[in-house]
This record gives structure tokens, C-alpha cells and sequence, in this order.
């Protein structure tokens, strides 16, 4: 008996072997298994859905699935987090937004480098947001409500999806363009924002185009301005803020990022992939419908663009108080 | 479109083999996460979200509106049998259900819980058909303020989920609330109790918490115990001994009834969903029991107000998320995002822009509701059988299924340690005799209460007369003041309701 065990053993431990050296030949043959990307928001949110836009076209072009994965908490942190200790085998990435990977890391500790952590595969979409008030409100427009706040001498409310948060951030730069102090109400989503200005309970919001774009068709709510350069064509009648006669553009963006150590033809093999999600047609329909415009940028273009914001965002978040103590 | 004519509509529809298929896949689906602990509506919908693209809009939302609801029914199941919650939902459930599976009424118990379920599932619908723009309307205006008077009424019913003392149960909340405040605060972003542990950080999973300490601690009190209750063994097809006596019916109409109104508009509330209304009916009937001491001993109305009450709450969720667009919770969040997938946008015009997509919705859950009852009626001889399985099997599956439950969540190994380390205190706790409800209670408000403080005195430049000046949060800290002193009151005008020994749940 115990000379079959030990041959079973050895055949056991022969076979993992083999099997762990038929990794070797992995980036010939990639992708040779199923792509898991990592979400660092919840199910059913924007970037949620942006990113399982994205998957469907690149896995078919991949011919495998793109599996999207939920890791959800500290404001997108802790997906960014396991999106930079994952193996560097290309099988898994992260869908990463604006706000972990430029903002967060000076706005708390986080135990991961935006930079050293990860090889920037591509930016896929632009994010922008838009402020939202109540529809009877005594102003409709940005500068109107400026007037209306410097009158009655109080300062708005607004509500956004957190502390830290790409909105927070472009609510503080806003409040600067238009000279108009303004007090944050943090909450846990944009949809809370939502229904809090609506509700009364704030004055305005700063949330993402679809959240808003309901309520908005509906005239429960105004969407007094987008921040984007060019107005979107999900709520073309908006005026952005520039438009309004206020210096400020401020836009968020989607793109892939892979970790650390990945070789790089896959990286390149997925950047060239992304792009030709990009044209598939659902896409672009779907993207314009929660209100992500394509904007893709190349690898080393996306990794200039983090490292700009990144160290402009610092900057701004010093200054205003916000830092991780 | 009238209700009527929109309801007999839909159900022209809803009766289309695509939609019907569907809407029983779902609400099998439904049932089968439900029963499953950790695994919950979200698990099932979110796993089920890269077919529904593929899908019409309305066939996806009525498969995942099978899945939110038909959750709601299988989470007894295995609250009741081996006392471990299938659902957040039906954590409550446990203290009596399980009760009574060890008094051999298993069946009866099961049946309860399916037939409140059901009356509670049709009424809510009707309020959806009937009351959803006003309630609608209603719901919008609830803001901090009034989230945090809905949470402190809730936390101070923790008083009356157990019949321990009151020191301890008020020590458990307080120790629930001290739990819940890991990770960062909402405000400045800071850390708390993280110890610079980016885990930590992202605060601790409720669903775990609660498995480990009910689920887990369960499993280890089964396998710890020289003494094995007789759980009497019902005989499979003697209908008689498996649906509740004349005597069980009695006690459980009001509750159900009670559990069902209430249920429904607490969980049309914003925040509440199907969890909240549950713990509610528990309090309510207990107080409102004129032997209130029978409670935690196997009390039928302990099961069929609060598994009426999780129902309706899931459908009065569904009333926000359709009328307004809001979702409050993730379950709905998903529907949400689906609908703008397709490009539907949910507003109070939704009935009448879209009243084909609407009705036909609605009327699905009508016939889901149906459906679920006589999916359910039968499997409950076949549940109550898998008691008779010997507590060396029983113990492997249930930890198994805890473990993939918790696990499917965030997919973190965290989890499932913090799964076990709830189960060794959750063990301590059943040993020293220390409530474990209250505790739970007091997790799952603790946050939405301390948040929405915060949000309110921000919104009122701290003043704290906000809780004053707006109706229903006056309203509900006055409900509050009143629950916290009546028994004070009563004891010295000579008549109180004192709890009764030191009865585990």
C-alpha cells in the first residue's frame, strides 16, 4: 500500500509541475482563460455599467468573456488596492476611475502608488459631471443662483457621493470659479444627492449625468450646468460652465489599468483591443446614454495625463485642508 | 391608464409564456438565493445582470423582481430549521421559527412564514397599483433628518428582542454601535479603527458579521452540545401535523395582517427595505401581545408578522424605484441600471409613458407571488425533512453554504475571517447568555443613524432644533421618547411588562 501512495504522489506533484510550466508559454497564448476586470464601485452604478459596456465588445474581440468583478468600499480604494497586488498575468485588471486613482490617495491613506503600482493600458471614457437643483428654485442658472445666495446672504448646501470624491473636488474648484462659498453635505451615493435636492433637503448636488437625467426630463429637477467642454449630447439643452461665463472645466475618466510586472505585449494587445471596442456600435450608443463620451488615449499618453492630475489634485486638496492627516 | 384597466392589461401580458417563464425562473431563482445564507437578492440579480442586456426590458425586470421578492420567501427557511438567516431579513425570524422547528412544529412554521409572505407580497402590490405616486411623493421629502428619527425609533426597539435583561441588551447596542463605526467616517474621510489596515478601511461587511454570528456560533453550539433536542420527526405526508393548527392560525392573522401594512410603507421608506420592516413587526407584536413572555419560546406571530413585513417592504422598495427613479438599496440600484440600460427612465410619468412596461411588471408580481406559494407549500415537507439529518452532516453543509454565501459577496478572504471570528464571539455570547439581536440591530442602524446625524447638523448649521421643526422626524422622536420611558411610566403607576427570565434566542 504505501509504495502506491508514494507513486501517486510523485505522479500528483509531476502533473502540477507540468501544469505550472505550461504557464510559462501564457503570453503566446493569451488569453488562454477568462479576464476578470475589477469594478471599484457597486453594482448598478455608472461606472458599474461603463464598464460592463466595455467588456462585452472587448471579449468578444478577445474571444474570451471579460468577467467585471465588484470590489466595493473607500471610495474606490479598496478595488484599487486589489487591482495593485493581483498576479501580473494580464488575467485580471482594473477598470479604474478618476477619483481613487488621482484623488484619494492624497485625501487618505491608501496602500497602493497610482503610479508605481500600475501600467496604464488605456483611457476609454471621459466623466463629467453636472449640478443639479430643485426645479422651483428662485435661480436656473449658475450665475443666478450666485446672485440668489449672495442676496439672501447664506452660503448653498450641496450634496455629493463623499468626501473626497471626484464631485467634492469639483464642487470646491466650481465654488472658486463663481466666487461663491458653498457647504458640503456628504452622502453615500449619487442618487442620495439626487434625492435630497429634490426632497429639499439640500440646495444642490453634484452628481453624474444619468442620475440626474430622470428626474431632470421629468422637471422634478434643473441641471443648472455640466462641467465639460463641450455640452453632452445626453442633455444637450444644459449649458456647461464655461458657457456660463465661468473658468473652470473639470472631467473625470475611465480607463484600464493593469499592475505592475505585466509584460508588455499584453499590454499592448489589450490597448489595441480597447480600441477597437471603442468603435463598436452599442458601445457608442450605450456610452452617450449614461453620459460617458469615448475618449481614448494610449497607454503612455493616459499614464502622462494620471501623473499631471495627480500632482495638480494634491495641490488643490493641500490648499484646501483636505489632506489625510 | 386606470388601475384597472392597466392591471387587467398586464396581466394579459404577464401571462405571455416568455414573461411567465421568466418571472418563475426568477422567482425560483429567487428562492433558492434566498435560502442559501449570505447569499442574498443582490448576489442573484448581479449574477444574472450580463443576461438581462440581452433581454427586453420588460422580461429582465420581471426575472429580477422574481429574484428580490422570491429571496425574501426562501430566507426563513433556513432561519427556522437550523437557525441561521438565509437574509438579513429574516435574522428575526430565527428567534421563534427556530423555536418551534425544536418543538416539532417545523412545518407549521415554514407554512407561516409562506402564507404571511404571500398575503403580505399581494397587499404590497395592490399599494404599489393603487398608492405608488402619492407614496411616492411622500417618500421624496425623508431626508437625514428623518432617516436618523426612523433609526434611533429603531434602535430603541432592540429593548424588546430579547428576553434577557435590559443591561445587556442596551450593552449589545451599544457595543453594535462601536462595531459599526469602523472604517472611514463619512464627513472629513478619516479613518476610524483601521489601524492603518486598508480592509478595515472599507468597514465591516454587515452579512458577514451576522452569519458568523448567527450562522457559525449556531453550527459550533450544535457540535459543542452533549444534549441533542428531540426534534420531533413529522411525518411527511400527514398534512394535518405539517400546516399550524387552529390555534397557531388564530394567534397569526393580525400579525400578519399588521406586518404586511407596515411592512409596506416602512420598506417604501427610503433606506428600510426588507430588513427594517422585519425588526419593526417583531417589536410591535411583542408589545402588543397580552403574553408577551411567550415570545423567544416559539411564538407563531414571533414568525408571521415579521416574514409578512419583509415582504411587503421589499415590494414598497420597489414602489420608489419605479415611481421616482431612486433606488435605495442595492437590489434596486441593479433594476435601475438596467432600466437606463434600455432606456427607460423611472418617474412618476412612468405609468403613464411606459404604462405597458409598468403593468405588465406589476401584474408579474401578482402571479410571481402566486407562484412563490405554491412553490413553497410543497417544499416544506421536503425542508422539514432535512432536519432529520444527522447533526455531523447538517453542520458541514451549513458552514459550507456560509462560507460560499459570504465569500460571493466582495470575494475578500476578509470576510470569511471576520465570519469566523463573529462565530467564536457569537458562541461566547449564546454561552454567558448575552442577547445577540440587539447587537445585530445596532450594526446595521448604528451607521445610517450616525451619518444621517451628521448630514442633519450640517443642514441645519448645527442646530439641532431640525429634529424639532420637520414633521415626521418630530413625529418619530417623539415616538422614540415615548417607547424608551413608557415602561418607566408604567412601573410607577403600578403596571409594567416585565421581561421574563433569561430566555435565549
Amino acid at each position: 500500500m504505501k509504495k502506491n501512495w508514494g507513486k501517486t504522489l510523485v505522479g500528483i506533484l509531476a502533473l502540477m509541475f507540468i501544469a505550472d510550466f505550461g504557464g510559462q508559454s501564457q503570453a503566446a497564448s493569451y488569453p488562454a482563460r477568462d479576464i476578470t476586470m475589477i469594478i471599484e464601485w457597486g453594482a448598478g452604478g455608472t461606472s458599474d455599467l461603463s464598464c460592463r459596456q466595455l467588456a462585452e465588445p472587448m471579449g468578444k474581440i478577445l474571444g474570451k468573456t471579460i468577467i467585471p468583478l465588484n470590489v466595493v468600499g473607500g471610495s474606490g480604494a479598496i478595488g484599487m488596492n486589489q487591482g495593485a497586488h493581483v498576479r501580473p498575468d494580464g488575467y485580471t485588471l482594473t477598470f479604474a476611475t478618476s477619483g481613487p486613482t488621482v484623488i484619494q490617495p492624497w485625501v487618505q491613506k491608501v496602500t497602493y502608488d497610482p503610479i508605481k503600482d500600475f501600467i496604464p493600458v488605456a483611457q476609454v471614457f471621459g466623466e463629467y459631471l453636472v449640478v443639479v437643483g430643485k426645479s422651483d428654485a428662485p435661480y436656473k442658472n449658475l450665475r443666478e443662483m450666485a446672485d440668489y445666495f449672495k442676496k439672501v446672504g447664506k452660503s448653498p448646501k450641496f450634496a455629493t457621493p463623499g468626501a473626497g470624491s471626484n464631485n467634492h473636488l469639483s464642487m470646491v474648484l466650481l465654488s472658486k470659479a463663481i466666487g461663491l462659498p458653498m457647504t458640503h453635505v456628504p452622502f453615500s451615493s449619487s442618487a442620495e444627492g439626487v434625492t435630497a435636492v429634490i426632497g429639499g433637503n439640500v440646495d444642490i448636488a453634484s452628481t453624474e449625468p444619468p442620475s440626474a437625467v430622470g428626474p431632470f426630463k421629468e422637471g422634478r429637477a434643473n441641471i443648472l450646468a455640466v462641467l465639460s467642454a463641450k455640452r453632452l449630447d445626453l442633455i444637450k439643452e444644459v449649458p456647461t460652465v464655461k458657457e456660463q461665463g465661468f473658468d473652470l472645466v473639470f472631467g473625470g475618466w475611465n480607463g484600464i489599468l493593469a499592475p505592475k510586472g505585466t509584460p508588455k505585449d499584453i499590454i499592448d494587445r489589450l490597448a489595441d483591443v480597447a480600441k477597437k471596442a471603442l468603435d463598436n456600435e452599442t458601445l457608442i450608443k450605450n456610452s452617450a446614454t449614461v453620459g460617458r463620451p469615448i475618449e481614448f488615449l494610449s497607454g503612455p499618453e493616459f499614464g502622462e495625463r494620471i501623473k499631471r492630475e495627480l500632482a495638480r489634485n494634491g495641490d488643490i486638496i493641500k490648499a484646501e485642508g483636505l489632506a489625510a492627516k | 391608464m386606470d388601475p384597472i384597466h392597466g392591471l387587467l392589461y398586464g396581466l394579459s401580458r404577464a401571462i405571455e409564456p416568455q414573461i411567465l417563464i421568466l418571472g418563475f425562473l426568477g422567482c425560483l431563482w429567487g428562492t433558492m438565493v434566498g435560502v442559501l445564507p449570505g447569499i442574498g437578492p443582490v448576489a442573484g440579480i448581479t449574477i444574472l445582470m450580463p443576461f438581462t442586456f440581452g433581454m427586453d426590458l420588460t422580461p429582465a425586470m420581471v426575472m429580477m423582481a422574481g429574484i428580490y421578492y422570491g429571496a425574501m420567501y426562501g430566507g426563513s427557511t433556513t432561519s427556522i430549521l437550523v437557525a441561521v438567516p438565509g437574509e438579513t431579513s429574516s435574522i428575526v425570524t430565527i428567534l421563534d421559527g427556530h423555536q418551534m422547528a425544536k418543538q416539532g412544529r417545523a412545518g407549521a412554521a415554514l407554512a407561516l412564514s409562506a402564507i404571511g409572505s404571500f398575503v403580505a407580497g399581494t397587499f404590497g402590490i395592490l399599494g404599489l397599483t393603487f398608492l405608488a405616486p402619492p407614496l411616492a411623493e411622500l417618500a421624496i421629502g425623508f431626508g437625514p433628518p428623518e432617516y436618523f428619527a426612523l433609526a434611533l425609533v429603531g434602535l430603541s426597539m432592540s429593548s424588546f428582542l430579547s428576553n434577557a435583561s435590559l443591561a445587556k441588551g442596551l450593552a449589545m447596542a451599544v457595543i453594535g454601535l462601536i462595531i459599526g463605526t469602523v472604517g472611514l467616517d463619512i464627513v472629513s474621510g478619516q479613518p476610524r479603527f483601521t489601524f492603518n489596515n486598508m480592509e478595515l478601511a472599507g468597514g465591516l461587511e454587515i452579512v458577514s458579521i451576522l452569519i458568523g454570528l448567527y450562522g457559525i456560533s449556531e453550527v459550533m453550539e450544535m457540535m459543542a452540545s452533549k444534549i441533542r433536542p428531540q426534534i420531533q420527526h413529522e411525518k411527511l405526508w400527514n398534512l394535518r401535523r405539517l400546516l399550524p393548527n387552529k390555534l397557531e392560525w388564530r394567534l397569526s392573522i393580525w400579525p400578519i395582517i399588521r406586518g404586511s401594512v407596515m411592512g409596506f410603507f416602512v420598506g417604501a421608506l427610503p433606506g428600510a427595505g426588507g430588513t427594517v420592516p422585519s425588526f419593526i413587526s417583531y417589536a410591535m407584536e411583542k408589545r402588543m401581545s397580552k403574553t408577551p413572555e411567550r415570545f423567544g419560546k416559539g411564538a407563531p406571530e414571533g414568525v408571521a408578522g415579521p416574514e409578512s413585513a419583509n415582504n411587503s417592504g421589499a415590494v414598497g422598495a420597489m414602489v420608489v424605484l419605479l415611481t421616482l427613479g431612486l433606488p435605495y438599496n442595492v437590489v434596486t440600484a441593479v433594476m435601475l441600471s438596467a432600466m437606463i440600460a434600455h432606456g427607460i427612465f423611472p418617474s412618476p410619468l412612468l405609468m403613464v409613458r411606459s404604462p405597458d412596461f409598468f403593468w405588465t411588471v406589476v401584474a408579474s408580481m401578482y402571479i410571481g407571488n402566486f407562484m412563490l406559494l405554491i412553490l413553497n407549500l410543497p417544499l416544506i415537507g421536503v425542508w422539514a425533512s432535512l432536519l432529520r439529518l444527522p447533526y455531523r452532516w447538517m453542520t458541514v453543509f451549513i458552514v459550507l453554504f456560509c462560507i460560499i454565501g459570504v465569500y460571493s459577496i466582495e470575494y475578500r478572504s476578509f470576510d470569511l475571517l471576520l465570519m469566523a471570528l463573529f462565530g467564536g464571539i457569537g458562541y461566547v455570547m449564546k454561552r454567558v447568555d448575552l442577547p445577540a439581536a440587539p447587537l445585530a440591530l445596532a450594526i446595521v442602524l448604528g451607521p445610517i443613524m450616525e451619518k444621517s446625524l451628521t448630514q442633519s447638523l450640517i443642514m441645519s448649521d448645527g442646530s439641532p432644533f431640525i429634529f424639532v421643526t420637520r414633521p415626521f422626524a418630530a413625529a418619530s422622536m417623539v415616538l422614540f421618547f415615548v417607547l424608551m420611558f413608557l415602561p418607566l411610566i408604567q412601573r410607577k403607576l403600578g403596571r409594567r411588562i416585565a421581561p421574563v427570565g433569561e430566555v435565549e434566542m
